[in-house]
């Protein structure tokens, strides 16, 4: 589809996401830069650093998580496929 | 002669407007109205076009060059055929 609303679940994700890494104090630089969860898939090491995360770790445990949740929904994808 | 038969179909928005509706970037319609941007403009623009412009906030920057490329790939795929 070609729409890319972002919705109120989708921002509960992203915050849930930063949760679980213990990361939540990050919350804020994607609300301000209102980075919804399809935005937040795309992100890499380069943009992290422009956003103002510029500390290693943190910046790893997200890209961590991206991956993570990217191979996931890829996942799912090929297994829909008929 | 009606010209909307004889035209592919084009599943994309019709208008800047309705594109920056979809992808939630509405209320940054009134920076390409002052630069007088249309849709076919709007698709040949560059992420540092955009910031040039004033799409200061990096979410929906994101979301218009996610979407600029995969509509002019989409017009692509399409004239080749």
């Amino acid at each position: 589809s070609f729409s890319t609303h972002p919705s109120l679940s989708e921002e509960d994700e992203l915050s849930g996401i930063l949760r679980k890494l213990s990361l939540e104090n990050y919350h804020p630089i994607f609300e301000e830069q209102e980075i919804n969860m399809d935005d937040f898939l795309t992100l890499t090491h380069g943009d992290l650093s422009e956003l103002g995360i510029t500390q290693e770790l943190p910046r790893q445990q997200i890209l961590q998580a991206i991956k993570q949740i990217n191979n996931r929904k890829e996942k799912k994808l090929t297994n829909s496929r008929p | 002669l009606n010209e909307d038969t004889r035209q592919p179909p084009w599943e994309g928005p019709k208008d800047l407007e309705s594109l920056l509706h979809d992808i939630g970037c509405s209320k940054h319609l009134p920076i390409f109205q002052k630069q007088d941007i249309d849709l076919r403009i709007f698709l040949s623009l560059t992420e540092e076009d955009l910031k040039e412009i004033g799409i200061t906030l990096f979410g929906p920057r994101r979301r218009m060059v996610s979407c600029i490329a995969r509509l002019t790939s989409g017009i692509q795929v399409h004239l080749d055929r």
